[in-house]
């Protein structure tokens, strides 16, 4: 992905939100800020309400939240909710003194309400109170983190509970943490040790800085584990907390992974830090070169697409004259400053068709009937194929020269086209058979197809989880395509 | 501490790199200015809090992340990405992309962002959204995979 790809996507800041933003710059006044103090009594007495209030809900809010899961599985988001179902909500959060008993409530909770609009009018409204949220927001997690707080801030037991009911419910899946109960030789006390020893050492620190920070700890089976992979870790979080002030601090966030049996870091904080350094100082490099500078500009100046799929045949040839030969340099010493299709363009040498060359629409109309001779599909599927052309006129060996028709052909998703859409899905179905893109290149001297085959970009994300190989796999598809 | 003549050209310098940001995570040009200017009047009240210039960018940015996620829940302005195409006053340019970005989960579309097209690196990145730097790899992965898919179903075609 290149970072123009997504300029493209944004537009520049509109001057409506420029203005209002100068504006609030502009109209600030330079005074002494002043931060409003909560006395100790008022904390105290805040932490002492809140403490009572969990200990009192936490059991039997736990069975509620269950339910209220279980039955979104069944019905979907509380506002599909049956009336009776709405009801039973209102009735145990109100039992449980999380929802304001008001008159209606009451009523609610009394059995005394028959009309089932009534009834899901009084509890969407308790519930909207309860939640701060609209109703079609309302849900399992709306419903917990108004009762018990930001997700961050539950015990290991609320944070494990949710997990274990996400397990139990067959609604976890890979990708996601899975909070577990503490297990193993090393307790919490001892993690927080280790990581604090680690991270000063890393850092050339005295442990003493990190007390500025504000520490997280969780036992968790962290969201990056591959598939089938259960090992749970100790998480201490080191950050500066909000608002505070810590002069030259060495870090803004710092963590690390414990393994509770072994005590063995998942990732050192030696290689962590190396890790930062190494990312910090390639993009600091690639921005500063001189090369990819002028790339950037170039496709900038020339309005290039984001996409090279949307670039023309004299597109593809300016871009090679110009970077060509020192962009092939440049990727033989740094290929970490390209992806996808980038390599391919560089190494490729891209023209423009000569007079011994076949035209572009003899050489498609080739290639159009290769769709059906070598790659096998019907003759009234070539307009659909057809529908979107990636042309290139490739003159790597200037003997050989070869147009090359990548045939990509958008499917029912494709938004910008509706009725074309429409005739895809009609041709093929709902649940039609996936099509493939295909490539065809031709001899440009003798009009003789030197290659066809089909390709697709469908990557196995199962055996490779943190795409590790994706990068490569990208490369090397787009050697075949461009 | 910061002075207001410095504070402005701040401001004025990230301008486009702070609609992005909130662009990431709203939907509309309306929420975005409300963010916006929360944002510019929160960061001055707390200026007191940085001290490096080098943090400037990614406190600014988290104070605009928390603000943009304060806005979008008490004005429920979240939409469907089907809905986004219909009300986007000005189409980019690679609408295409955008519609793409635009299906993607925020979870996976801001370290994207703030990746690739800010520049952040990943521990910045782990800074901004508390988020672990393994963490902020894995969703990086997944978010090219993601993208990679959108953009295959709705061009059929090839996404860089």
């Amino acid at each position: 992905m290149k970072r123009s790809d997504l300029k493209n996507a944004y537009t520049p800041i509109p001057n409506d939100c420029y203005n209002a933003m100068m504006q609030a710059a502009h109209s600030v006044r330079e005074e002494t800020v002043v931060k409003k103090k909560v006395t100790a009594i008022v904390v105290i007495a805040i932490v002492t309400i809140l403490l009572t209030g969990i200990a009192i809900a936490a059991i039997t809010l736990e069975n509620t939240g269950e339910e209220i899961l279980e039955i979104e599985q069944t019905q979907g988001y509380y506002e599909n909710w049956t009336s009776d179902h709405k009801a039973d909500l209102v009735r145990a959060l109100a039992e449980l003194g999380y929802v304001e008993v008001t008159p209606d409530v009451k009523q609610l909770m009394d059995g005394k309400v028959q009309d089932e609009a009534e009834i899901g009018r009084i509890a969407d409204a308790a519930l909207v109170q309860f939640t701060g949220r609209d109703v079609s927001e309302i849900s399992f997690w709306e419903i917990m983190i108004a009762a018990w707080g930001p997700f961050e801030d539950w015990s290991a037991e609320e944070q494990a509970w949710s997990s274990q009911l996400m397990v139990d419910l067959g609604i976890h899946r890979d990708g996601l943490t899975l909070y577990v109960l503490p297990t193993g030789e090393i307790d919490e006390q001892t993690a927080v040790r280790m990581a604090r020893e680690a991270i000063a050492e890393g850092f050339g620190i005295d442990e003493s800085v990190l007390d500025s920070y504000e520490m997280n700890t969780s036992f968790q089976v962290p969201e990056f584990a591959a598939p089938g992979d259960t090992q749970a870790y100790w998480y201490v979080e080191f950050v500066i907390p909000q608002g505070a002030v810590i002069n030259d601090p060495p870090f803004q966030a710092f963590w690390v992974f414990i393994n509770p049996e072994t005590g063995e870091f998942y990732e050192t904080v030696d290689e962590m830090i190396a890790e930062r350094n190494d990312v910090q100082s390639m993009l600091e490099a690639m921005d500063n070169d001189p090369l990819m500078q002028e790339i950037r500009a170039y496709e900038t100046e020339n309005d290039l697409p984001g996409n090279y799929d949307y670039w023309t045949v004299e597109q593809f040839a300016g871009f090679s004259e110009a970077f060509h030969e020192r962009g092939l340099k440049k990727l033989a010493e740094h290929p970490e400053f390209f992806s996808a299709g980038t390599p391919a363009l560089l190494t490729y040498v891209y023209g423009l068709p000569d007079d011994k060359a076949i035209s572009q629409s003899e050489a498609q109309k080739i290639a159009e009937e290769a769709i059906v001779s070598r790659i096998g599909r019907k003759e009234d599927e070539v307009h659909f194929f057809t529908h979107r052309i990636t042309v290139l006129y490739d003159v790597t060996d200037p003997e050989t020269p070869l147009w090359k028709f990548c045939f990509q052909m958008p499917n029912e998703y494709d938004s910008r086209d509706p009725e074309f859409a429409q005739a895809v899905k009609d041709y093929y179905g709902e649940d039609g058979e996936r099509r493939p893109y295909i490539k065809v290149e031709i001899n440009a001297y003798t009009g003789e197809i030197f290659r066809a085959f089909t390709y697709d970009y469908t990557y196995d994300w199962d055996s490779d989880y943190l795409g590790e190989h994706y990068s490569e796999f990208l490369i090397n598809l787009y050697m075949d395509i461009y | 501490m910061l002075d207001k003549t410095t504070f402005v050209a701040l401001i004025d310098a990230k301008s486009d790199t702070l609609y992005r940001i909130a662009r990431t995570i709203l939907r509309n040009d309306e929420d975005c200015k409300d963010a916006l200017q929360e944002t510019v009047l929160k960061a001055w009240a707390n200026r007191c809090q940085v001290r490096e210039e080098a943090y400037i960018g990614t406190w600014m940015t988290r104070i605009l992340i928390n603000e943009c996620h304060a806005i979008g829940r008490k004005r429920r302005k979240y939409v469907l990405s089907a809905d986004v195409a219909a009300r986007v006053v000005t189409l980019p340019a690679d609408l295409s992309l955008r519609q793409a970005l635009d299906a993607m989960p925020e979870k996976l579309r801001l370290p994207l962002i703030l990746h690739y097209l800010e520049g952040y690196s990943y521990q910045e990145i782990a800074s901004i959204l508390h988020i672990p730097c393994t963490t902020v790899r894995s969703r990086l992965s997944r978010a090219r995979g993601a993208l990679q898919t959108e953009m295959m179903k709705r061009n059929g075609g090839a996404a860089q």
